[in-house]
């Protein structure tokens, strides 16, 4: 097992390594600031800095890209967490219900959902939901993370904490203001994972009900349904982990069009701001932390799901073999 | 049935293709999926002949004209026209070729480019293995848009530079989808006795592998192609990608946002546009996968 | 079934809407801008947004303009003699007039002549600590102020003398625009001695009605009421200027009420914002135009008869209609019809591609070229859509075989491209900040605007020049009008910019927002608003 964490830790590290390493050739090349010094001499001191937490600082706005990370970090994160939390809420009874029907007309019914959630773009998504919900039912707002009547100080980023860690009267309004502001964009981020979640359910709660100690219990005379709740979905549930964790690259970038449609305060939004404003130290702070972010995560969740779910430790030493 | 001069009847075995072909062709969503691929491969090969008029050809007299179903439409311009006048139709007949017939020569250079990579890859081990299975850990890691996205902030606005960098991170899907089949391949007992027998790699490679790489190379290029068109009018509608007046479709929309009140079918077309031919493909593409896999099972 | 769904909703989530919100939303004003500003100094830009965001919010000028008559009357300055030669004006200030006391300065005295000094010095003494900070001022650049004003002394703590090296009819109008206004010199001086002088342009200081409390960059800017503001303290408890480029997305802010102010929706979204009771239009005649300003140190752009051509080759009719929705008026020449200076005899050309393509034979451009186009990104009060309006303009010109390259640029881009001097062509324009034509044509036009950045012809034209000076120079009405049309015939003829469209400057709102107006010049003012 130690191997194994190991393996995946140097993979980490290499993968870092290169990043930094692009990230530098990007400024080697597009600055010329390194021009006259030696590509590697420049490399050492840019690594210096940057394990020193020093990104450099926005041309546009003048602060530090680190402030800026600091700030707008948390947003995506938010954003992103409520999109997994939907997914998983709507994703496992779906694709249940699925697999308890499967081959009929709710698993096709559920399927083609699922297909049509692949094909469309969520910017498109999102700009059709704020005119139903926002301009047509006026029920949410249309963009931004708060109504900017509040003024809310910064504490963890997290606007729902924040708005009740807030020594404000108005702190319960503004929390449920921040909430109606979270709903829209959280449901077009969400249907990524979610589409992704309901069909790896459904396949993974096939291929178990498909076991004999279903089979089992099936002829002690449970339903199929308690079977599988009871049995199925825990053998299928473990499923979700991975899957979560490889939806996170493909749900950061869908954030990122997310972020622009509804004007959510995000590292994506601010990255392509400053791609719009030519501001490279802030280009590559950003697409360092981006990147950095999902490498890491996508290693973690490696390790997590190998822990809680031995056979794919079993798989991996096989493979090894 | 189908030789009735044949009076001695013979169970003909279908070959697999055929097998999957049948099983497709009964698979109902497929066919439709295959009969809208078709449509929109016509309209992205002829569309400049079939289009009513050119793309950037502006018609001042009829700025903002509804589609022709409503009562202000024009019959002369069948999906109403834009902000300068200019033929939605056509525009949207131009930009099937912009959108789904660039993503389409993308994922071609990356299936061969990709695919040879990761056959090559597969075939050897040990250390290059290795290598490769590393770096392309940390390729794969980085969401496709985002290096897009990247590389356009450092090349330049433009689709040009929009498809070189689609196609770069698709390279790394298609090494690893083929890496992962090919080694798998390897690990077989009859490759083995292949080897034993004393056949030479390129032997392998054809009698062995490559003929056992068609479902994985079928999914991952339909996978691809849906990514391509999403990612292609995902930079273009963040307005880094095909520069006006090209019909892209996700710039087409982008640019019609601020009309969206007094004219929803200049936002809504092309919205419908890419959703449904990423549909189709993905409707292809699903037929396609469940017919290989019964195929195989 | 949707009533009850709707009362669900309403009750669990909507509640941020009553009780204790009321009252804050009664005070706060919400603003949608269509951009963010590139400093909180107005003396540093020509921009607009950043002028609407700062000018009227945070400072005071020495004068101000009658909207009505548009005369200068009295603001920091309670009065002011004009000596008989022109040569030298005196001010004396009103007293009692209270900075901002703010996270960052806490001020230890009211206005005084020191500060009206430290900012006249810093404008136009190069060895002021502050002149070199900042990266230059563009309007006061292109005008000449710093040849102008001789000397400025204080006589004592509210007398303040200002010398000029030649008398200007327009000088008490240029103290009156947006860019002339007030800083602390006390605060000034505290940042230098703390050595951070950069941040009086970014954490400012002023005398005007709102404070800054908080601004996050490209978000929003947060203004808080000036509590001893000198003309009463606002009724507006917060105004929040909330930054949303896309015009639609501030059009549906306004429709849902997340915003109460529009800026310059565009006239496609009229009949929207006619049509919903709860929406009121603010319509000015601007005195403003946009432009297709061709380099004219760059070939084939030096040539007289390419720039013609291009001329000939545009429809102003098809933009006007496409772009600005009809409302407005094509521009015959660069100052519009509203101004005391425009040339009724000018005409622009009609479009005439046969004459055109003989111009370009001439040249012996008969095969075209390639050209880039600059447009900007965002809208402008004049210009509602660069993006289409160059389309437009390409579509006409691939008539003559000219092939254009729109290249759309954020503000600050642009900004920065302009000053090397590179480009082929930019779609541009300007809106005046005071009723004064010198204003429009030096600033478009002048050999100082090309250092500037707002001379984007790049053309010097030594009997333009000459013409605008002496229309400065000369008491009379009649001959400076005379001057003035014979300034333009001469852009007339030589055709560095091709002026396209004169534009209406547009603010929606919501029926609660009452006295607003809408000034024909410079940056919008909150002061005397309030909401029922």
């Amino acid at each position: 097992m130690l191997n194994y964490i190991l393996r995946r830790f140097n993979l980490l590290v290499t993968t870092l390594l290169v990043l930094t390493l692009l990230a530098y050739v990007l400024e080697y090349n597009l600055l010329a600031k390194g021009a006259g010094d030696d590509f590697w001499n420049g490399y050492l001191a840019f690594m210096r800095q940057l394990l020193q937490g020093n990104f450099g600082i926005s041309s546009a706005t003048g602060m530090p890209v680190l402030e800026a990370l600091n700030q707008y970090f948390p947003a995506t994160l938010e954003l992103c967490l409520a999109a997994f939390i939907i997914s998983l809420l709507v994703g496992i009874p779906v694709g249940t219900l699925a697999a308890l029907r499967q081959g009929r007309w709710q698993d096709t019914l559920i399927l083609s959902g699922t297909l049509l959630g692949y094909s469309i773009p969520v910017f498109w998504l999102g700009l059709l939901l704020v005119m139903f919900f926002s301009l047509n039912l006026g029920w949410l707002p249309v963009s931004g993370q708060l109504s900017l009547l509040y003024d809310i100080p910064p504490v963890t980023g997290f606007m729902l904490i924040d708005t009740l860690l807030a020594d404000r009267d108005y702190r319960v309004s503004a929390f449920l203001d921040a909430l109606r502001h979270l709903i829209l964009p959280a449901l077009v981020l969400s249907i990524v994972p979610t589409t992704e979640m309901i069909r790896q359910i459904r396949n993974a709660l096939v291929e178990v009900l498909k076991q004999n100690y279903i089979r089992a219990a099936l002829t002690k005379g449970l339903s199929k349904t308690q079977v599988a709740l009871r049995h199925g979905l825990r053998n299928a549930f473990p499923l979700a982990v991975p899957t979560l964790g490889l939806q996170l690259g493909p749900v950061l970038t869908s954030a990122m069009m997310t972020e622009i449609v509804f004007d959510w305060p995000g590292l994506g939004r601010w990255l392509l701001t400053s791609i719009a404003q030519q501001d490279y130290m802030a280009i590559r702070g950003g697409t360092l932390a981006i990147a950095t972010f999902t490498v890491t995560a996508s290693v973690l969740t490696d390790i997590v799901s190998t822990l809680i779910y031995p056979t794919r430790r079993k798989a991996f030493y096989v493979k090894q073999g | 049935m189908s030789n009735r001069a044949n009076i001695y009847p013979e169970i003909r075995v279908l070959t697999p293709l055929e097998l999957a072909w049948q099983l497709f062709k009964n698979n109902f969503m497929a066919m439709v999926g295959l009969w809208g691929l078709l449509i929109l491969a016509i309209l992205t090969l002829f569309g400049s002949w079939l289009a009513p008029y050119h793309p950037a050809e502006q018609f001042t007299q009829a700025l903002l004209l509804p589609p022709s179903w409503s009562e202000q439409g024009n019959i002369d311009f069948f999906l109403g026209t834009d902000d300068l006048g200019r033929d939605m139709l056509s525009r949207l007949i131009g930009g099937a070729r912009l959108t789904v017939g660039n993503a389409v020569l993308v994922v071609l250079v990356a299936l061969l480019l990709g695919g040879t990579i990761g056959i090559l890859g597969g075939m050897s081990k040990g250390l290059k293995s290795s290598i490769l299975n590393h770096l392309l850990d940390t390729l794969l890691s980085i969401p496709s848009l985002l290096l897009a996205i990247i590389f356009v902030a450092i090349l330049g606005p433009g689709l040009f530079n929009t498809l070189m960098a689609i196609t770069l991170a698709l390279i790394p899907q298609f090494v690893r989808a083929t890496y992962n089949a090919v080694s798998d391949e390897m690990q077989k007992e009859y490759i083995t006795a292949l080897r034993l027998d004393g056949a030479n790699r390129w032997h392998i490679l054809k009698l062995g592998v490559l003929p056992n790489l068609s479902d994985t190379l079928v999914s991952q290029t339909t996978r691809g192609l849906s990514s391509a068109i999403l990612d292609i009018t995902a930079v273009g509608f963040l307005g880094l990608g095909a520069q006006p007046p090209k019909p892209e479709w996700g710039a087409m929309l982008s640019h019609a946002i601020d009309l969206v009140y007094l004219a929803p079918w200049t936002v809504t077309l092309p919205g419908m546009a890419i959703v449904l031919s990423v549909l189709v493909i993905n409707m292809v593409g699903e037929g396609l996968r469940q017919a290989i896999n019964e195929v195989m099972s | 079934m949707r009533s009850w769904l709707h009362c669900l909703l309403l009750t669990t989530l909507l509640s941020g809407c009553d009780t204790g919100n009321t009252q804050l939303a009664q005070q706060s004003l919400l603003y949608c801008a269509e951009g963010a500003p590139l400093t909180f100094n107005p003396q540093l830009v020509t921009s607009s947004v950043t002028l609407d965001a700062t000018a009227h919010q945070l400072y005071d000028r020495l004068l101000d303009l009658d909207l009505d008559n548009l005369q200068p009357i009295p603001a920091l300055a309670s009065a002011w003699q004009r000596s008989p030669d022109g040569l030298s004006y005196r001010f004396t200030l009103r007293q009692n007039v209270a900075f901002h006391q703010t996270d960052w300065f806490n001020p230890g005295r009211k206005l005084t002549t020191e500060d009206v000094l430290f900012t006249f010095k810093r404008l136009t003494d190069p060895r002021h600590p502050y002149h070199d900070i900042g990266g230059g001022y563009p309007y006061f650049g292109s005008i000449g102020l710093a040849g102008l004003i001789k000397d400025v002394r204080a006589l004592d703590d509210y007398q303040v003398v200002f010398e000029l090296t030649r008398p200007d009819a327009s000088f008490l109008t240029y103290l009156a625009t947006d860019y002339a206004v007030i800083l602390s010199a006390e605060y000034g001086q505290q940042l230098l001695a703390r050595g951070t002088p950069e941040q009086l342009d970014q954490q400012p200081v002023g005398t005007g009605p709102f404070k800054l409390s908080q601004y996050r960059s490209d978000e929003y800017i947060r203004y808080l009421r000036h509590p001893d503001y000198w003309q009463g303290s606002p009724r507006l408890e917060q105004l929040v200027f909330d930054i949303t480029p896309q015009s639609s997305k501030r059009l549906a802010k306004l429709l849902t009420g997340e915003c109460d102010v529009m800026a310059y929706p565009s006239a496609s979204q009229l009949p929207v914002i006619e049509e919903d009771p709860a929406l009121r239009l603010n319509q000015e005649t601007s005195m403003n135009v946009a432009l297709l300003s061709l380099n004219t140190e760059k070939p084939p752009f030096d040539d007289i008869r390419v720039r013609k051509a291009i001329g000939l080759a545009l429809s102003r009719q098809d933009i006007l209609h496409a772009v600005y929705f009809d409302v407005g008026s094509m521009a015959e020449a660069v100052l519009p019809p509203v101004s005391w200076g425009h040339h009724p005899n000018l005409l622009a050309p009609i479009p005439d591609l046969a004459r055109a393509q003989w111009l370009l034979e001439q040249a012996g451009l008969a095969e075209g070229f390639d050209m880039e186009l600059w447009v900007s990104a965002a809208a402008h009060s004049f210009n509602p859509d660069g993006v289409k309006t160059g389309q437009l303009i390409q579509s006409q010109l691939s008539e003559l075989g000219i092939r254009v390259r729109l290249v759309p640029l954020e503000e600050q881009v642009m900004r920065s491209r302009l000053a090397e001097g590179d480009q082929d062509a930019v779609l541009t324009g300007w809106d005046a900040d005071s009723p004064d034509p010198d204003n429009m044509l030096r600033n478009l036009l002048s050999c100082q605007a090309i250092q500037a950045g707002t001379n984007t012809s790049r053309w010097c034209q030594p009997i333009f020049e000459q013409r605008l000076d002496l229309a400065l120079q000369t008491p009379l009405l009649a001959e400076r009008i005379a001057f003035y049309r014979q300034a333009q015939q001469l852009v007339h003829q030589e055709v560095p910019v091709i002026p396209l469209i004169h534009s209406l400057k547009l603010q929606a709102y919501r029926r609660q927002v009452q006295d607003l107006r809408l000034p024909p010049f410079g940056g919008v003012d909150f002061h005397l608003v309030h909401k029922e």
